[in-house]
């Protein structure tokens, strides 16, 4: 299991962070931390099976939907 | 204006915001200007029974940090103080309101906040809603059909504001036949207790109990097996699950009443047509392409707002900006003013609806808690704006417009338009 952030859709709520700390973190000035990582569309690698029901909750609970779990 | 009346201008900012928040009706016609004064002079004050807070950053920093800021409101001095000042009857209603509140998603913290929110994520989510978007306009042009839009008479745009958000609800909820005017009536006590920390106790609390039991009954019908196989938002929350919990019957009644007695997008809608009926130019910009209006409607939740004041509760003894909260007090957002912030929006007193970041607006909150209704709330309100300057372009708003006398929600009381 991988996921995948729309950064264009992300609004920076934060809502991910707290169920999914794992995975999530918001940096200083309060963006989502993959932004420094991608432009548009942030892909993780390959998840360890013990955070894939963070990750699921964190695509289920976005409020705006941004987060894509792929496979 | 008697002698002993003292000019609203030599008073203090503090006392003319307390009047403010006591429904001055002076005071109340134009907040936007009280709020510049606050934003400028004291962004964070304390006011009565809350700790007001009027600049963007320090709105926005607070919505980003539910441990120290939390959504319980009933813990807070505006509601602990209103307690401690009633009794008998009275009180007994007004914890009967609380009680109600209690199960809204919106007033809990994590972790209940995370599992209520599970249960309606995906009907709300910008997908589900996109389905929605061809009975929304089809729903907006039956409204239109009924008004007399030709003549030179004055329509009334109050009812259209009101139904279409209305009736797109009671589809979700397949309620076939509503009565319309009896669940205006409720929303509207329901509406002003909110706005105005429950002044209105027995005409809020006499609604509260005819729509819980309006909506008790739906529930009951769909638990009876009358209606096997209904596919509604109603029968498939009763059946749903979340870690093996389900919601309560009293979490299933609050969360579809506030579906039924929100009332955020019908101001929205006559918000817009008053805004385009003071800003010419804008409108012009609007027929000119149609597609602006997706950034328009941003531009109207920042400019003319509904949502005016949003509350939290200190965690923990704290500092706003510098400004000394103590733990327990209630914290009012003023996300209205936090829109007109000229250090986030640059000339903000001016309606443009081109502006690159109106979308940063707090109208639907931010962070953890934004508002679940937010695409339905966008969809309705550009479905509504589209159908009624297709068919009336120069629709204007009949001046001068009277506003509810209410400081938390800001919306005409009634809304008449003409076609030129």
């Amino acid at each position: 299991m991988k996921f995948a952030v729309d950064l264009n859709a992300c609004e920076n709520h934060g809502q991910c962070v707290f169920v999914a700390p794992q995975l999530f973190e918001l940096d200083e000035d309060g963006e989502l931390a993959y932004r420094r990582e991608a432009e548009s569309e942030y892909v993780s690698a390959e998840l360890a099976p013990g955070v894939h029901e963070e990750a699921t909750l964190a695509a289920e609970l976005c409020p705006m939907q941004a987060i894509r779990i792929i496979g | 204006m008697t002698t002993s009346t003292v000019p609203a201008a030599n008073a203090g900012l503090q006392d003319r915001v307390s009047r403010f928040y006591a429904l001055d009706e002076e005071l109340l016609a134009d907040p936007y200007a009280l709020y510049r004064e606050m934003r400028e002079a004291q962004p964070v004050m304390r006011v009565g029974n809350v700790v007001a807070v009027a600049r963007y950053d320090d709105v926005k920093a607070i919505f980003r940090d539910p441990r120290a800021f939390s959504s319980n409101r009933a813990q807070g001095t505006r509601v602990t103080r209103k307690r401690a000042g009633l009794e008998g009857s009275a009180l007994d209603k007004y914890d009967a309101l609380l009680r109600h509140e209690r199960g809204q998603i919106s007033l809990n913290d994590m972790p209940e906040h995370t599992r209520l929110r599970r249960f309606v994520s995906a009907v709300f989510s910008p997908a589900a809603v996109a389905g929605m978007r061809g009975a929304a306009t089809a729903t907006a042009g039956q409204l239109l059909d009924d008004l007399e839009l030709s003549g030179q008479e004055p329509f009334d745009l109050t009812e259209f504001s009101y139904r279409l958000p209305f009736l797109m609800v009671c589809r979700m909820l397949a309620i076939p036949s509503p009565e319309v005017a009896a669940f205006r009536t409720w929303a509207r006590a329901l509406r002003r207790g909110l706005g105005t920390n429950w002044e209105n106790l027995d005409e809020a609390h006499a609604a509260i109990r005819h729509i819980e039991e309006f909506v008790r009954g739906l529930i009951a019908e769909r638990r009876s097996g009358a209606l096997t196989g209904a596919r509604d938002l109603v029968a498939s929350l009763i059946a749903a699950e979340v870690d093996g919990t389900r919601l309560t019957d009293q979490e299933l009644v609050t969360m579809f009443t506030l579906m039924l007695t929100s009332g955020n997008t019908n101001d929205m809608i006559a918000n817009a047509v008053i805004a385009l009926t003071d800003w010419p130019g804008q409108r012009a910009l609007l027929l000119d392409d149609p597609a602006r209006m997706r950034n328009a409607v941003e531009e109207f939740f920042r400019y003319c707002p509904s949502v005016h004041g949003v509350h939290r509760v200190a965690a923990a003894d704290c500092e706003i900006a510098g400004f000394a909260v103590q733990a327990g007090e209630t914290v009012r957002l003023m996300v209205a003013s936090a829109n007109h912030d000229p250090g986030k929006f640059p000339d903000p007193e001016r309606l443009d609806l081109t502006r690159p970041n109106a979308r940063e607006h707090v109208d639907f909150g931010f962070g953890i808690h934004t508002c679940l209704g937010q695409w339905l709330a966008r969809l309705n309100i550009e479905t509504a704006l589209t159908a009624l300057l297709e068919r009336v372009p120069q629709v204007r708003a009949v001046q001068p417009v009277r506003y509810r006398r209410e400081y938390n929600f800001r919306g005409p009381e009634r809304l008449l338009a003409t076609a030129s």
